[in-house]
């Protein structure tokens, strides 16, 4: 009996496994050699070059999988996904970026995280201004909104 | 990949408490007792919240992240407030273990029946 | 049972019979380890599968999701000890049920329920903290030594 348990046990162990590889669906830098990013086209009418800058300093970087950005004329959002097995130094690699983007980005306050509701939240506001669906009252608002979720703690 | 390693990290830290039940013959108070402490040193070298990064609720479900919270919450108030923060910033990124169990454990008394 | 055996066999079974008994007694261990492995390991998951259902669903953010989820075990673990499924679990799994924060909350809400015939007082409140109680004071107390001396450390060396 107990053996049929541990060997149902590990099968569904195995299954989800399996399963967890195709959900997650991350891009591996070195399979397809891309990041998922998407540049806004510069003939919108909400000027995203800041993030598109931010986007093209970003991708020399091997260990980053995925970019989002999304600025207004005062503040920067950043938000990326490292490779899993980076994911140790995922505090470090914070700083250094975060650093790095406030050097590149002095006249602008630039908000950097590695959250992945961060990167969900971003990638939504960048397919809305894409489509020209949103207002940039609207879009101020919300890079407001994110700005307060990159800095809680609790 | 996450998953994966949620699995095999939160099954990783279970197998240590088995060690302690059975070879080192504790009683699960005492080896609870002792991953706490556990995940507190380990946040004091800064090596428990990279662990959470890597395998995510394979680091924040065992009860080791209990003693990681709680110096978290320390630290936090110490930062701001000097010394006496390590005493009462504790409790101030989580209660929420503490907090639910007693509260499901008032309701369970209330609706479920002991059992023989 | 097994020397009673030894007298009437020649030597060579003896010495098998003495290899044989020594490797037994490693076996309970490992498979004790092998199950605490796999139903801790799968606890987690489904701790994971909550995070993720949290972060995408509702407005939490990796660091935040934390606590929800730990409610969210907490209550199903309410469920499963109220209907007695948790017990069976953890006599299957040792410290694969005890070491997640859900054997925390078993261990708080067995207790509860059991002691419900003394009385709210004196039953259900005094005995809930039994096991939580080492585990909370032992947890503050540790993290107290460790934050005070990060904190002299970080205030004397300048960090």
């Amino acid at each position: 009996m107990y053996g049929y348990k541990l060997i149902m046990t590990f099968s569904v162990f195995l299954f989800l496994i399996g399963c967890a590889n195709d959900l997650t669906g991350e891009p591996s830098r070195n399979q397809e050699n891309s990041i998922e990013l998407t540049k806004i086209s510069s003939n919108n009418s909400i000027d995203q070059s800041a993030s598109n800058q931010a986007k093209e300093i970003l991708s020399n970087h091997e260990e980053i999988t995925a970019i989002n950005a999304v600025n207004t004329l005062e503040t920067l959002v950043i938000a990326i996904d490292i490779e899993h097995s980076k994911r140790f130094r995922l505090a470090d690699i914070r700083k250094e970026l975060t650093k790095e983007m406030k050097e590149q980005f002095k006249d602008i306050k630039v908000e950097f995280s590695t959250d992945k509701k961060i990167l969900l939240e971003l990638e939504k506001l960048e397919e809305k201004i894409q489509s020209g669906s949103i207002k940039k009252k609207k879009l101020e608002k919300e890079i407001k909104r994110i700005t307060k979720l990159v800095k809680e703690k609790t | 990949m996450i998953f994966f390693w949620a699995f095999i990290i939160g099954g990783l830290i279970c197998v240590i408490g088995q060690i302690m039940f059975d070879v080192f013959k504790l009683t699960p108070a005492h080896t609870l007792s002792i991953l706490v402490i556990s995940g507190a040193i380990l946040d004091g070298f800064g090596l428990y919240e990279p662990l959470i990064d890597f395998a995510g609720a394979g680091a924040t479900v065992p009860i080791t992240s209990f003693g990681n919270s709680l110096v978290h919450g320390a630290m936090a108030e110490a930062k701001k407030h000097g010394l006496i923060g390590v005493v009462t910033g504790m409790f101030e990124v989580t209660s929420s273990g503490i907090s639910a169990a007693i509260i499901f454990g008032v309701i369970g008394a209330l609706i479920f029946k002991p059992k023989g | 049972m097994a020397d009673k055996k030894k007298k009437n066999l020649p030597p060579d079974a003896q010495e098998y019979q003495a290899f044989q008994s020594q490797r037994e007694v490693k076996s309970p261990i490992l498979k004790n380890c092998l199950k605490a492995f796999l139903i801790g390991g799968l606890i987690c998951l489904i701790g994971q599968i909550v995070t993720t259902i949290y972060i995408y669903n509702f407005n939490f953010t990796e660091q935040t999701a934390g606590n929800p989820t730990v409610a969210t075990l907490i209550f199903i673990t309410m469920l499963l000890t109220g209907f007695g499924v948790y017990d069976r679990i953890g006599q299957f799994a040792g410290a694969g049920s005890a070491v997640p924060v859900t054997g925390f909350g078993n261990a708080v809400i067995s207790a509860a329920i059991e002691h419900r015939t003394e009385g709210f007082i004196l039953g259900v409140g005094t005995n809930m903290l039994t096991l939580a109680g080492p585990v909370i004071v032992y947890g503050v107390f540790s993290s107290f030594i460790v934050a005070f001396i990060k904190t002299i450390l970080i205030q004397w060396g300048g960090l």
